[in-house]
């Protein structure tokens, strides 16, 4: 036997990505045997992501624009912010969520004793279905955001999106991790990330310059949503950002998510080197 | 002497719910954190027009106490009941020579009071401090507090009737989720009812989700009766006990210990 290795971002090699689909494999089919619990779960959970654009359409139809953006506008930011998000939740935020309650619990101590990765452990113990029934119900918003637009497309634009869409991803995914570890000091306080993870994507779905100026520099800096999908979308949009923001910055803003990404994988490798199991 | 008892359920219930610290000041920060986004995009839209009796400012109210009832009415669901059901440990208080109904509401009023508290008010003096909203009147206040207890006892009678599904279901979470998903948003705490069509807004503003949150916010702001808010949650109260006693009953009877 190897011996166990607290935790890496490994992905394969030894055999962890085997493992990954295995546990994903198990966790489809436990999802799969209450069936119609599993399909009424399924279906709130597709509902509660559409919910949150009827608040979106209903005000719309009240004020008409916000921030000077429109409501097909706005609908594109919902949908690829949503998209992302809703991908980050899937695949990488619900599962790492999970964590204040094995670090609570004490059954973090599986993961590390075994000679894999930890971190694809974790993803492949939580992984669930409904979640990706929620990334299935973002996507039309996207697509109709964009028919409506009058989108001048062409390739460069296509992979642009594309990129964006993962980078926006990757970003989420990113924060997800990073406040997750906040269980490994304090497994109570799991509340204190929804406000960074779904608060950070509820604030997504709107035009930035929009909001209260010191909610909009948080934004650009310690929680950096803002590069989801409002700069990306002056790229999309072929439109001057009002704030004065450079164009490139929209252009380059995919890539944000590699200084988080990293920031992740430290806070990660630190917080589960600090882990002590229950009872210490 | 009984109601003694269900006293001291409800005291219980308070103080167990007051030992969690540190989920109580995290859950603090999101639902300020929450208030502030919201308030944030609902001020720029309605700029300085008024948009169903909400102004920018009164908006911003309705948007910080929505954060704080929440918990009160606890809209995000109970799934601690649901795995009492579940396991089979709700067999221990069926058990218990009282109301079954009388005790749950019990312990859940002793919840919500604890979390108006501790989770209600805080944000609402953030909110209040950053923005200088109006305040309600001492009477309409009052008025108000009153209103919030019936929408806590609205509250326990629907998450009891959704939690005791689970006798029938095996695993209940997808109509709790379910719940949840009418909850947050007919309340009226993710985006103010007066935003919907005159239409739907007319048909959800009677539903039990709305007397909940959105119709005690209501009076609290001025732009709602505190007597049509109460008839409406009094006549949801009296209804919801009626369906919960009967499944109760069914319930008794279908009782199945998983594994006994």
């Amino acid at each position: 036997m190897a011996s166990p290795r607290p935790s890496d971002f490994t992905l394969g090699g030894d055999g962890s990505l085997a493992l990954y689909r295995r546990l994903i494999d198990a966790r489809v089919r436990a999802d799969l045997t209450y069936r119609f619990s599993f399909a009424l779960r399924v279906l709130s959970a597709m509902l509660v992501t559409a919910l949150d654009y009827v608040a979106i359409w209903a005000l719309m139809s009240k004020v008409k624009t916000i921030g000077g953006w429109d409501r097909w506008q706005v609908t594109y930011l919902y949908g690829a912010s949503s998209v992302a998000f809703r991908a980050a939740d899937a695949f990488i935020g619900g599962p790492v969520e999970r964590c204040s309650q094995y670090v609570r619990v004490g059954t973090f101590d599986t993961f590390l004793v075994r000679p894999r990765s930890a971190l694809l452990q974790v993803l492949g113990h939580d992984f669930a279905l409904r979640r990706v029934g929620q990334l299935a119900a973002m996507v039309p918003f996207l697509v109709i955001a964009l028919a409506h637009l009058h989108i001048i497309w062409s390739v460069g634009k296509v992979l642009f999106l594309i990129a964006q869409l993962l980078g926006a991803a990757l970003l989420f995914s990113a924060v997800f991790v990073i406040v997750s570890c906040l269980a490994f000091w304090s497994p109570e306080s799991r509340e204190i990330a929804n406000a960074f993870t779904y608060g950070g994507a509820t604030v997504a779905e709107y035009p930035v310059h929009a909001m209260a100026s010191w909610i909009r520099s948080l934004t650009f800096t310690i929680v950096p949503v803002a590069f989801t999908a409002y700069f990306p979308a002056f790229v999309v949009f072929d439109a001057p950002n009002p704030l004065g923001v450079p164009r490139w910055v929209s252009y380059a803003s995919p890539l944000a998510c590699v200084p988080v990404g990293l920031l992740a994988a430290v806070v990660w490798r630190f917080a589960v080197r600090r882990y002590r199991s229950t009872g210490s | 002497m009984t109601v003694r008892v269900y006293f001291e359920v409800a005291r219980l219930s308070f103080r167990r719910f007051s030992t969690y610290r540190q989920a109580v000041v995290a859950g603090v920060f999101t639902n300020t954190v929450f208030g502030f986004i919201l308030a944030s995009v609902l001020r720029t839209a309605i700029g300085t027009r008024t948009i169903g009796g909400l102004t920018a400012s009164t908006a911003t109210a309705f948007t910080f106490l929505g954060q704080g009832m929440l918990m009160v009415v606890m809209a995000f669901g109970d799934f601690d009941e649901l795995e009492k059901v579940r396991s089979g440990e709700v067999a221990t208080a069926l058990m218990r020579p009282l109301d079954y109904s009388a005790f749950r509401l019990a312990s859940d009023l002793g919840r919500s009071l604890f979390n108006a508290f501790a989770r209600g008010v805080p944000p609402f003096v953030v909110g209040w401090l950053v923005y200088r909203f109006p305040l309600a009147a001492p009477a309409r206040f009052l008025s108000f507090l009153i209103l919030v207890v019936l929408a806590a006892v609205v509250a326990s009678r629907w998450w009891n009737i959704v939690s005791t599904l689970a006798f029938w279901m095996t695993d209940g979470s997808g109509a709790m989720q379910l719940g949840v998903v009418v909850s947050t948003f007919a309340t009226g705490s993710i985006i103010p009812l007066q935003f919907l069509p005159d239409g739907l807004k007319a048909v959800v503003r009677l539903t039990l989700w709305a007397a909940m949150v959105q119709r005690p916010v209501e009076v609290f702001i001025g732009i709602g009766a505190a007597w049509r808010c109460a008839l409406l949650q009094v006549g949801w109260i009296a209804l919801l006990e009626t369906v919960l006693r009967v499944e109760f009953r069914c319930a008794r009877r279908k009782l199945v210990i998983q594994g006994g």
